[in-house]
Parts: C-alpha cells; sequence; structure tokens
C-alpha cells in the first residue's frame, strides 16, 4: 500500500512537473561565500567528523573550500598559515532546530514571528519571511562555531509551516543567507503544544483532536494532489506543503516528546504513505528505539533537558546515547539561542551520560550528532558537515578540546572567509547592536 | 511489575541502612577546599560525627574510621544552587505541580516556600547527581507584587528531616513583577521600606504607613531584613536599575543582593563600592529585553574584577539545578579565575545566604562533600559519591530506573546508595 502510494505519486508528479521543494523560486537563494583567504591551519588536533582524529594535522583552504585534510600535508608556497598548535579543529557546527530572526532578540510582541498559530494548519508559512537577519543572536550563535542553522518555525499549532537553511553569515536579506538547493523541511508538532493553543476556543482540545487534525489535512493534500494530476488547479499554499510531504520532497520535522505519541505518528505515516523524517525533542525516543531505527527516523534531541512540563517528564540523559546505540540516525540541536552557542557542550554532556553504558561511542560518533548528521537529515551532506576535500570550508578553531566546557571557537571560517575571530571581537557586529554601549566598549 | 516494587523496597532498606553517620577518611584524592587553603594536588579529608575534622596532604586512620581510597579523583565542596525552584515546582502546568509564587495579594513578602518544599520531588536526586547539597529555593514572581516572597535554604539529602529546611534565608524582590513603571516603582520602593523600617523599629505601634495598605504578614516577614539579619535579594538587570537601588539602600541597614545584573559591568566599581553581592547567570548575553541590551560575555569576569563579590547562577528551574557547575564552568571559559568560579557556587553563596557551616573543605566545616571522576566543571567528569553531614547520599534517579527499563546497554551504576559501584 505505501509503495503504491508513493508510486503513484511519483508518476503524478512528473505528469504534473509540480515542483514543491525547489528552494531558488521564487523567493531565490542567493547565498554567495564572502571574500575568503587561502590559508593552511596547522599543528593542531583535526576532528574531520568523517574519518579518525588526527593529531598535529593540517587542513588547506582554498578558494573556500578544504583543499587538503591530514598529518602529512605539504603547504604550499605563498598561503598564509595559521599556527594552531595545542588547539582543535572541527567542521562547523550546524543547528538543525533554531528559531533565530524568528523569534528574535529583544523579544518585543513585535518579533514574535516565529508562530503563525491563528489556525491549527498553516503548512502555506514560509519561516524564511519572518526570519530578521538583524537577530544578535546571529552573532553569538556563530561565536560558538554554528555555520549552518535549520530555522524551523514555532510548534503552538498541527502543521507550523515550512523551514529554511541558512549559512549563518551577516547579511540584510535572508536571500542572502539562504542556501540553494536544498531540500525544504515541513514543521509539526503532535503533543500539548497545539492542544494548549487550543484552549483558546479553537480544535484541536484533546490528543485525539490532533490526530483528526493531521488525517483531515492529509485527505485534503491526497485529493489536491489528484486533481493536479488531471488538470490545472489553482494553487494552495497550504496544501503545496502539505502535498510535498507526501511526494517525499519536502522532509518533515515533527516536534514530538513522548514514545507513544511518535508511534501514533509513525502509523500516520503509513496511513498515507509517506516518510517521516525527523522527531525533535523526542525525550522519550529512548522508550523505542528499535522502531525508530527500522523506520529510518532521525532524532533531534537534548542532553539532557527534561520535566519542564508534563510530557517531557520521562526525559533521560542517557537518551542520546541509546539512539546511537541503536543504530538510530542521531542528532542534538538547540531549540534555544543560549543552547546553541555551545552544542559542543550538550554533545560532550551526552557523550560523558554513556560512560554509564558498556558500549562505547567514540568522539567520532559525538562531533556527527552536531556537524555531518545534520548535514545529512538536511541532505547538504555533499557540501559541509566535515572536514572533507570538496566541500566548503565550514572551519572552527577551538582553544581546547571542543567537548570541553573551557572551548571557546576563536575563528570560525563559513565557506573560507573568517567571520569569527577573537582577537578581532565585534567585527560582524549586527545593525541593532551597533552603537549599544556593549559595541562601544570593544577593544578593536 | 512486582520486580519495580521490590527493586523500591531494595532502595528505601538501603537508604535507611546510611542513616548514621560514621567516621570516614578519604584518602589521595586532589581536593578543591574552596577556602584560603586552595587545592591540594593530593591529601586526605577526615569526617567526624559530619564534620570535617581535619583536611591535610596526608592523615592516618586511628581508632573507628572507615577508610576510602579516592585515588585519581577529585574532591569539592557540595556545590549550592543560589535560586532554584527545587521542590516547589514539579512541572510547570496545572494539577497542583507547581507553587513557586503567591496569588494572595495579602500575603507577598511573607510567601513562604519552606512550608511547601517537597522533598520527595524526583528532581532532586538529579540536582544531587549535580554534586549539589544546597540550595536557595526562591519564589517566583507574584502577580501582584515586586516582592516574591521568602526563600529557603535546602539540604539536598535523600533522607530529608526537618532540619533539611531552614526558612527564612532571603527574601526576592522582582523589579518586572509589576508594570507600574519605574518611575513609579522606585518611589515607591523607597516609601515602603521607610514603612517596614519604621515596623522594624516599632512593631504594631508604627504607622500611619505612607506607601501602602500594609498587611502584617508582610511587614513582619520585612523586618529581619530591615534589621540586617537576612538579605534581600533584588532581581533586576538594567544599570540604572542598579544605580537607582544603590542609591534607595544606601540610607538603609538592608544587606542587599542583586539577582541577574546583566548589565552589571557598565556599573561594577558602583556596586563595588556598594559592596552588594551579586547573583548572576554567565549565559546572559543576548539583548534579550531593552533591560539588558548589553548583556556581555565579560559580566562576570568585569564585575569580579572590580571587587564585586560574584555568586553564579542561571540554572533556576527545579529540572536543571545540577546543572550550576556548567555555568561555573562557562564563568571560567570567559576568564573568570577557576577557583572564583568554584567559589562562585559554594563559599561565596554560603556566606553571603548565611549558610553556617558550609561551602568549604575546611575543620569545622560540615562535611557536605562532592567526589568526582575529573574536573567538576567538565561536563566530561561525573560525580562518583556525595556526603551530606558525612552521609553517602543515594545517588540514584527516577531517570535511571526509567533508563534500566529500556536501555539494554544501561548499566546499573548508581543502584546502590553511596558510592557508585560499592
Amino acid at each position: 500500500m505505501y509503495l503504491k502510494t508513493m508510486l503513484t505519486l511519483a508518476v503524478s508528479l512528473c505528469l504534473t512537473g509540480a515542483s514543491f521543494a525547489n528552494s531558488d523560486a521564487p523567493y531565490t537563494a542567493s547565498y554567495q561565500p564572502l571574500v575568503s583567504e587561502d590559508v593552511a591551519i596547522v599543528g593542531a588536533t583535526v576532528m574531520p567528523a568523517d574519518k579518525h582524529e588526527i593529531a598535529n594535522g593540517t587542513v588547506i583552504i582554498r578558494d573556500g573550500k578544504i583543499a587538503a585534510v591530514g598529518a602529512d600535508i605539504a603547504i604550499p608556497k605563498g598561503i598564509t598559515v595559521i599556527n594552531a598548535e595545542g588547539k582543535w579543529v572541527t567542521p562547523g557546527i550546524i543547528d538543525i532546530h533554531s528559531h533565530l530572526g524568528a523569534f528574535s532578540s529583544p523579544s518585543m510582541p513585535s518579533m514574535r514571528n516565529g508562530n503563525e498559530k491563528t489556525e491549527k494548519n498553516t503548512a502555506e508559512v514560509w519561516v524564511e519571511h519572518s526570519v530578521w537577519p538583524q537577530d544578535p543572536g546571529f552573532e553569538r550563535v556563530r561565536e560558538g562555531g554554528v555555520t549552518t542553522l535549520n530555522i524551523l518555525p514555532g510548534s503552538a499549532n498541527l502543521f507550523n509551516g515550512r523551514s529554511v537553511v541558512l549559512k549563518n553569515i551577516p547579511a540584510v536579506r535572508v536571500q542572502d543567507m539562504k542556501l540553494p538547493e536544498t531540500r525544504y523541511g515541513a514543521k509539526l508538532a503532535c503533543g500539548e503544544n497545539p492542544i494548549n493553543y487550543a484552549a483558546k476556543g479553537k480544535d484541536p482540545f484533546t490528543r485525539m483532536g490532533n490526530m483528526k487534525g493531521f488525517r483531515n489535512a492529509f485527505i485534503d493534500a491526497q485529493a489536491y494532489l489528484d486533481k493536479k494530476q488531471k488538470g490545472k488547479v489553482k494553487t494552495d499554499l497550504e496544501l503545496e506543503t502539505i502535498a510535498g510531504i507526501l511526494t517525499g520532497e519536502i522532509t518533515t520535522h515533527i516536534h514530538c516528546y513522548r514514545a507513544d505519541e511518535m508511534a501514533m505518528m509513525i502509523a500516520l505515516s503509513h496511513e498515507f504513505g509517506f516518510k517521516i523524517g525527523t522527531f525533535h525533542h523526542a525525550t522519550e525516543a529512548y522508550k523505542i528505539a528499535d522502531l525508530l531505527q527500522q523506520e529510518g527516523i532521525g532524532i533531534a534531541t537534548w542532553s539532557d533537558r527534561w520535566g519542564f512540563k508534563m510530557e517531557a517528564y520521562d526525559g533521560a540523559p542517557l537518551n542520546v546515547a541509546a539512539l546511537e546505540w541503536a543504530g538510530v540516525h542521531t542528532l542534538i540541536h538547540s531549540d534555544s539561542s543560549i543552547l546553541a552557542q555551545r552544542l559542543n557542550v550538550e554533545a560532550a554532556k551526552a557523550m560523558s551520560q554513556a560512560k554509564r553504558g558498556n558500549k562505547p561511542i567514540s568522539r567520532q560518533q559525538v562531533l556527527q550528532w552536531i556537524t555531518l548528521n545534520p548535514a545529512k537529515t538536511l541532505g547538504i551532506d555533499d557540501r559541509t558537515g566535515s572536514l572533507t576535500t570538496g566541500k566548503s570550508a565550514d572551519v572552527v578553531i577551538w582553544s581546547h578540546d571542543p567537548f570541553s566546557i573551557f572551548a571557546k571557537a576563536e575563528k570560525v571560517f563559513i565557506d573560507g572567509a573568517v567571520v569569527v575571530d577573537l582577537n578581532a571581537p565585534h567585527s560582524f557586529t549586527s545593525d541593532f547592536l551597533t552603537g549599544q554601549a556593549i559595541s562601544e566598549t570593544s577593544h578593536d | 511489575m512486582t520486580k519495580y516494587i521490590s527493586a523500591l523496597v531494595l532502595i528505601y532498606g538501603l537508604l535507611l541502612q546510611t542513616a548514621q553517620a560514621e567516621s570516614l577518611l578519604l584518602k589521595n584524592a586532589r581536593i578543591i577546599t574552596a577556602s584560603d587553603a586552595g587545592t591540594l594536588s593530593k591529601g586526605d579529608v577526615l569526617i567526624t560525627d559530619g564534620i570535617v575534622s581535619r583536611v591535610d596532604t596526608s592523615i592516618k586512620a586511628s581508632g573507628e574510621v572507615r577508610v576510602i581510597d579516592y585515588s585519581g579523583q577529585v574532591i569539592s565542596p557540595g556545590f549550592i544552587n543560589p535560586e532554584s525552584a527545587l521542590g516547589i515546582r514539579e512541572i510547570n502546568g496545572g494539577a497542583n505541580a507547581s507553587e513557586s509564587a503567591s496569588n494572595d495579594k495579602q500575603i507577598t513578602a511573607a510567601y513562604n516556600v519552606a512550608d511547601i518544599i517537597n522533598p520527595y520531588s524526583v528532581a532532586i536526586p538529579v540536582a544531587r547527581r549535580g554534586g549539589v547539597t544546597g540550595a536557595i529555593i526562591a519564589p517566583s514572581s507574584s502577580r501582584d507584587s515586586h516582592y516574591a516572597g521568602q526563600a529557603a535554604w535546602f539540604t539536598t539529602e535523600d533522607s530529608a528531616s526537618p532540619e533539611s529546611v531552614v526558612p527564612a534565608k532571603a527574601i526576592f524582590w522582582d523589579l518586572k513583577a509589576v508594570s507600574s513603571g519605574r518611575g513609579a516603582t522606585f518611589p515607591r520602593l523607597r516609601a515602603e521600606l521607610q514603612d517596614a523600617i519604621a515596623y522594624a523599629n516599632n512593631g504594631d505601634s508604627a504607622g500611619p504607613f505612607k506607601a501602602k495598605n500594609w498587611s502584617r504578614y508582610d511587614l513582619k516577614a520585612l523586618a529581619p531584613v530591615m534589621r540586617g539579619e537576612i538579605p534581600m535579594a533584588f532581581r533586576v538587570n538594567r544599570a540604572t536599575d542598579i544605580t537607582a537601588l544603590i542609591k534607595i539602600l544606601a540610607d538603609t541597614n538592608i544587606k542587599a543582593i542583586l539577582v541577574g545584573a546583566a548589565e552589571g559591568w557598565m556599573v561594577a566599581s558602583q556596586i563595588a563600592e556598594s559592596g552588594i553581592p551579586v547573583v548572576a547567570d554567565p549565559t546572559d548575553n543576548l539583548p534579550s529585553n531593552f533591560d539588558m541590551i548589553n548583556a556581555a560575555n565579560q559580566n562576570i569576569l568585569s564585575m569580579h574584577e572590580a571587587g564585586v563579590k560574584v555568586i553564579i547562577g542561571g540554572p533556576t528551574s527545579a529540572h536543571d539545578a545540577g546543572k550550576i557547575r556548567y555555568f561555573a564552568g562557562i564563568a571560567v571559559g570567559n576568564g573568570l579565575p577557576y577557583d572564583e568560579a568554584i567559589k562562585a557556587i559554594s563559599a561565596i553563596p554560603a556566606e553571603v545566604f548565611g549558610l553556617a557551616r558550609i561551602g568549604q573543605i575546611k575543620q569545622g566545616m560540615r562535611a557536605d562533600i562532592a567526589v568526582w571522576d575529573g574536573d567538576p566543571l567538565e561536563p566530561l567528569s561525573q560525580l562518583t559519591a556525595l556526603y551530606i553531614q558525612g552521609k553517602p547520599q543515594s545517588l540514584l534517579t527516577r531517570q535511571d530506573l526509567l533508563e534500566q527499563r529500556y536501555i539494554n546497554e544501561a548499566v546499573n551504576v548508581y543502584r546502590k546508595t553511596g558510592t557508585k559501584g560499592e
């Protein structure tokens, strides 16, 4: 049944030539790498994320790309050499769950642009239309080594809207941060949030009401696809997004905490023949790790947040390790402009908990939770997520082992361009903080 | 099901077993004393009747004493969370899961968390796992008043007794609780303090009062603050609010504490001159509102360098109480000297909140001691044992039990009370 639906949908897609997920049109992704210099980073412990750590390694950056990584690399003549002896080098961090620019600082009511919670289904909104590139959160998070962000809308309704993938560079227009040729995501939410939102007099009022809302929307999207196949129909922004989920062109990011609710969402995906991409938060994922592994669903979660609401009460600090042990595609996310500044520490905390298990987890696996694995989820692992020859030079030089609480990102490169340099602070201050006392007192 | 019940019975039995304090000699550990003695690279701690009776590079066991070898491990004081909802907020939301603020207009400053701390909260063992042995349990803002209420000192011990809670260690006040506007807030505060001082001096014969129609509950609660017996903790962030408060408090005997002080670095010398200590969150570095547009990474370091006594806070939620060690680590990453960061979550909060005989590993201090397999501020380190008043504490959490139900690889390292793997 599942296969058949998929085939039908694939055929219908070819016939209509519909394109649900082309991020280039009509709000063009016009990200261009900033001007960069060719450099050789030498002497550091290099952590490529896709290979073992290299003691006293070299990373060569040329034309904004990783040109070479290894222990015995010849330094090209005339290239600028950065001596990183006693330091660590990793790929840039990717935050798979960010609301930067959408829920901005300062959080004036007028700046709460992250969730169009006017109806249970707002699949038609695109979060990129809310993003304010001057949110000071972008620069703070950049100082934490985050080079790529998956911006998601908030979770107070069932269908929250589309996500967008941004390179974390200073820019005036969001289009100039938007990475071309990425797969769109749709954010959905189950559990408490849609119910609490509905307390203001609208449905859903219960968890069964949540499921009704999901099912009706997918039934409508199926009918929409059928109509499209038969001829021209007026474009419906809401159904375009949901139809994109059905055809597999749009991946899903589903906010869901409890194991039973994740299982219910899996059943929903079987009913309508789509594949769930990633459950976010998923504090009870450890209870159904095998099911998640069989379904090939990724989990993006925290290391040790729990108890802040009823559906997070059973959160446990061995969650991340349990998923890794079960072979689940595992990611650590922030959902916070504060946590996002230390995703390396979040990963370290989860690794530390794994010491209570009888199965080791390698430092390489741990680094992947915040680099290569989110890159795979976003379909950009051909371009970033590891220190691999030919990929974008999204690189962080750390003062300490990145799994230390004392680690500071001393230099951050995005496509080879230096965007953070601890020796030249505030070089990329947002317009908002420019001229404020905090920027005036910098030592540059 | 029976399996779980018998497991619970077993845990209870083990809890009871450890109720009596024995003499202990903890040997061969790196000892972070948080006292003037600094850090001993290798040393011993002797505990008698729940009190540290000696700290030295080498102590010979004599008489009836249990010797525990902690070679390669690190001993620190039990940490103190200076502002927490531990025991008063199990979960946000309904069903009586949260009791952290007053809804009674007559009882604001007098709101008393001491009577409502739940020692059976499942968040408490999680806090212990973070090496936290003490916390200031502080009420959150009430809806109608700047006065949040009376905070208590809670000891996180596994066998809670009436002595675990010491009431009225401070009264918390919140600038932004009521949106009357600063231009009204500060004149009113000045008048209220004058009224409260008059009541503290003259009791019921004081009055008529100027600021408002006081409830006697609130005036009584504020009296020890006005006499300088317990501190008043002011939740403020903006630089101008800090200086305004310093001015208002100058004519009083009030022992103030600033909580938040995100823009403290801008007026660090004034704070230092006033002698007012600060509880600051090292993760406050974003302009999340216009009271902290200039929140900065260097805040804590700048205040420390100016001579301000800084306590590290931040993880105020009940579930995050044990994360205080990471917050100290973040402050170190931002330049605060390591020893200062340790003191900022042990000796300094103990001194500022008047928590007698805790916060340092020193002769005569209560033996509230954490043992770690590495640097206690590092996420890669884990707690291996915790002592409160010299008694080994249960480190088992509800989370452990859930993990053991579902995760095959979960090894039961904290199954027994006391030291890990014992």
